[in-house]
């Protein structure tokens, strides 16, 4: 039994009985498989896009659907004619990722940018990032921030003009505190949280930019709620927390994506932004507002639940998830801190993702009765 | 982190509704012809002891080994030999047999070398019994019985385990032995341990099988046989298997390249144990073997006690299996068997499990590979099949040895939850093959691991068949 060859061509029986009509199928083990496949996978990150979809349809209407559409429809279109005139393989578009491409690519962009430039965002990902690569598995940034992170260097102004919600205020905060603050800061109103907070909290380290101290970060906390449901301004996927979350446990259930990179991603960001949370203090009620806030606003959970647990761009190995999440946490926090930018999580993702093949070859674990070894070749 | 009885990665496969260990075994009678193969394996060398025409009784030998580690071969069925040919083997290659006739007479012969009690008899002479008795292990612990024990016993254990943890859908076989005959299984292992000088035994049993626990129980208490112990081992493939069941138990590492042996371990099957319980109280040699028939292609699953050399066909026939629906036929489980190309292969020695299938996986198109890391994730040798798979798709061997390509025990599991539907099995199994196998020191962890085991003497008889890394 031990010399059974792996190629499986048997030598002929010495008798051939006239009774063996059966053809039966030959193949090395295993011959039992787990229903899960490629495209099963895709669609249900697909689906579990789709709560945060409705979030995003009831409180910034139709505008956000069409983009939505435009985007899946440029990614799917773009892949199929790949695959048909270069790779000549038009059945690969069947895995359906270039529909959880669209979508993530989609979710990325704020609900009023025009519809040419989430299809410019969409050829630029799936027709830069991931085909010459390979396609699906071979792409070595993820084509949906890359796609927004395209943007973001061509058409900023663009990808910062938020519509404000149906319903509730651009930056979360109740009438009164917005009141309070017309005049002091120029354009909180108009500014989605995160960018209002980092404008207040600048003005707040600088005392003469208010009178009194009539306002405080506390008054931040009238915000957390809007934020946690949806009602701020902000990118079509990223406004609405709860929406993600529903989404993520239901991948998290499907074992599509673990809770390594998510947990270690968002628990670096909640230490740092609560360590260097700017009040001075650190067991104040505002410096454990401040980490919520950071949490809350902007793109760092659409990131940390479907963006940097993509496969195909983050580590394999599960000390290397854990690596990757925490750069992902300290880099985003880095450029929101430091940087420029309001908004970093495009940035520290892309970024990471271009470490990943170093990481793996780094925490490769130990096979089973083996000594450890440094694998000398980069990861296929 | 895991329970006491458990190991990281695996599966948890479906269980079949109507395991195999829930049927009663049932006696198969000799069919009016048996093919006997002389050999275990293509490269096995030995005498024929008999000529055409010759007339042979129950449990004649029909040829003797002409290397310490080989077995000789008897007859299942008293009759007369009509051919000596090369017939069907389950492994894919034509091997010499003998095919007799039966005549149903089934007037036997027996072995008889023992002069006292088993409990008085030198270790020596039982190691003799059970080569004579032809005793041969399956899956994992694959290998002659006389030359395991034999090298266990000059190596130096301290433990032996008896392994039931059967995990993989329609397969039961070895539970339903526990069930129906845990003395025996008991006292067979009372002998092994004698043989090898282990000081503990244990029976090995998947988690949840009540039957098999009460049975066991029983027999403990009945037989005065106090000193074995009964582990629990969760029910995850492959539990099972040889390296992980010895890590699972006693928490020692096999280092590559080496053999359970070396860290102080010997794992044999409770057909094993029957086995040689039967030579060893009744000179009864190993002629007939209990084989589950099951899958969805056959209309009546039944576990069977089957004269070896019994066609896999007459077996199908009797289960009432679909032969228009059925795509392939597997010996072992769906996971760790492998197919067969020839329906009139014969039962072997180490035959425990047929199962027909309705549908032919792969089949089916490979996508390409998402790093899902699930393979991974699944595999009980912590290799990374995905990275090894793609340098031997590219022809790169040296880098998949690098990664460790040797530590794969084709359990199947990496390929078993691969969404990509890779066959991450064949090109571990190639890469294995191509690659030259490694010279590997022990590591710290492992050394330390291997403390218990005196000097680790290599028995120049313990020839290839003995690595526990080449399985079936």
């Amino acid at each position: 039994m031990s010399r059974e060859p792996v190629t499986t061509t048997p030598s002929a029986p010495s008798q051939p009985t006239a009774q063996a009509a059966e053809l039966l199928h030959m193949s090395v083990g295993p011959h039992l498989r787990h229903s899960d496949t490629v495209a099963g996978t895709m669609l249900s990150v697909a689906a579990a896009l789709v709560p945060a979809l409705v979030a995003s349809v009831a409180f910034f209407g139709i505008k956000s659907a069409v983009l939505v559409a435009a985007s899946v429809a440029s990614c799917v279109l773009t892949e199929w004619l790949i695959l048909w005139l270069l790779i000549k393989r038009p059945r690969a578009i069947a895995d359906c990722s270039a529909v959880a491409t669209g979508l993530l690519l989609a979710f990325t962009l704020p609900p009023g940018l025009p519809v040419w430039m989430a299809v410019l965002a969409s050829v630029f990902a799936v027709g830069v990032v991931k085909m010459p690569f390979g396609g699906l598995g071979g792409n070595f940034l993820n084509p949906a921030m890359a796609g927004r992170v395209f943007l973001m260097v061509c058409y900023p102004a663009a990808l910062h003009a938020f519509v404000s919600p149906a319903s509730g205020s651009m930056c979360g905060l109740p009438p009164e505190t917005l009141d309070l603050l017309a005049g002091k800061i120029d354009g909180v109103a108009g500014a989605t949280p995160l960018a209002a907070f980092n404008m207040i909290t600048t003005a707040l380290s600088s005392p003469e930019m208010l009178d009194e101290q009539n306002f405080h970060i506390m008054d931040f906390q009238d915000a957390l709620v809007p934020m946690f449901l949806g009602r701020t301004g902000g990118c079509i996927g990223e406004t609405s927390a709860l929406a993600l979350i529903v989404g993520a446990a239901f991948l998290w259930y499907r074992r599509v994506i673990g809770f390594k990179i998510p947990a270690t991603y968002l628990t670096t960001m909640l230490v740092l932004s609560w360590l260097f949370n700017g009040t001075g203090s650190l067991v104040t009620t505002e410096a454990f507002i401040v980490p919520v806030y950071h949490i809350l606003g902007g793109g760092v959970l659409l990131g940390a639940l479907f963006m940097a647990t993509d496969p195909v761009t983050s580590p394999v190995t599960p000390f290397g998830k854990i690596l990757f999440g925490t750069g992902c946490g300290v880099l985003t926090f880095l450029f929101r801190k430091v940087g420029g930018h309001v908004e970093g999580v495009a940035y520290a993702i892309v970024l990471m993702n271009l470490t990943v093949p170093l990481i793996n070859r780094f925490t490769c674990p130990r096979a089973y009765g083996t000594r450890r070894r440094r694998a000398k070749g980069v990861l296929a | 982190m895991f329970s006491r009885h458990d190991f990281r990665g695996g599966v948890f496969l479906p269980s079949s509704k109507a395991s195999p260990a829930s049927l009663a075994i049932q006696d198969f009678p000799a069919p009016a012809r048996v093919f006997v193969p002389f050999a275990q394996s293509p490269d096995d060398s030995m005498r024929i002891l008999v000529a055409e025409g010759e007339r042979v009784k129950l449990g004649q030998m029909l040829s003797e080994p002409l290397n310490g580690t080989g077995v000789p071969s008897h007859a299942p069925a008293s009759g007369t030999v009509v051919s000596i040919a090369p017939h069907a083997h389950p492994c894919g290659v034509a091997l010499p047999a003998a095919e007799i006739e039966t005549d149903g007479i089934n007037d036997d012969t027996r072995i008889n070398l023992l002069s006292t009690a088993w409990p008085d008899s030198p270790p020596d002479d039982l190691v003799a019994l059970v080569q004579s008795a032809g005793i041969v292990g399956s899956g994992s612990m694959s290998g002659s019985a006389h030359a395991q024990f034999q090298r266990a016993r000059t190596a130096g254990i301290d433990t032996l385990i008896v392994n039931a943890v059967e995990c993989e859908p329609f397969t039961g076989v070895d539970q339903r032995m526990l069930i129906e005959h845990a003395n025996q299984v008991l006292i067979g292992a009372a002998i092994v341990a004698r043989i090898t000088g282990a000081k503990n035994t244990c029976i090995a049993v998947a988690g949840k099988r009540p039957g098999v626990m009460s049975a066991l129980q029983k027999a403990r208490t009945e037989g005065d046989l106090k000193s074995v112990t009964i582990v629990k081992a969760r029910t995850r493939y492959p539990q099972g298997n040889e390296r992980v069941l010895c890590t699972t138990i006693t928490k020692r590492e096999i280092p590559a390249g080496q053999s359970i042996v070396d860290v102080g371990c010997l794992i044999i099957s409770p057909t094993i144990a029957l086995a040689v319980h039967e030579v060893v109280t009744s000179g009864q040699p190993f002629v007939r073997c209990v084989v589950s028939v099951a899958g969805p292609g056959v209309a009546r699953p039944a576990v069977l006690r089957v004269p070896i050399g019994t066609s896999i066909r007459a077996l199908l026939e009797y289960c009432q299996a679909d032969f228009s629906r059925m795509k392939k036929v597997l010996v072992g489980g769906p996971l760790s068997g492998s197919s067969i190309a020839d329906l009139d292969a014969p039962v072997t020695k180490t035959t425990s499990a047929i199962v027909a299938l309705t549908r032919a996986f792969p089949g089916e198109r490979s996508h390409a590979c998402i790093s899902c890391s699930m393979c991974m994730r699944v595999c009980p040798m912590h290799l990374v099949p995905a990275v090894i798979a793609k340098h031997v798709e590219r022809n790169r061997i040296a880098e998949a040895a690098e990664w460790n390509v040797h530590a794969c025990i084709a359990c199947g599991c990496c390929a078993y939850v691969c969404p990509s539907r890779i066959n991450l099995v064949h090109y571990m199994r190639l890469g294995a093959s191509l690659a030259p196998a490694p010279t590997h020191a022990p590591s710290a962890r492992t050394a330390r691991a291997a403390k218990p085991a005196a000097s680790p003497v290599a028995e120049p008889d313990a020839g290839p068949s003995e690595n526990a890394q080449v399985t079936a």
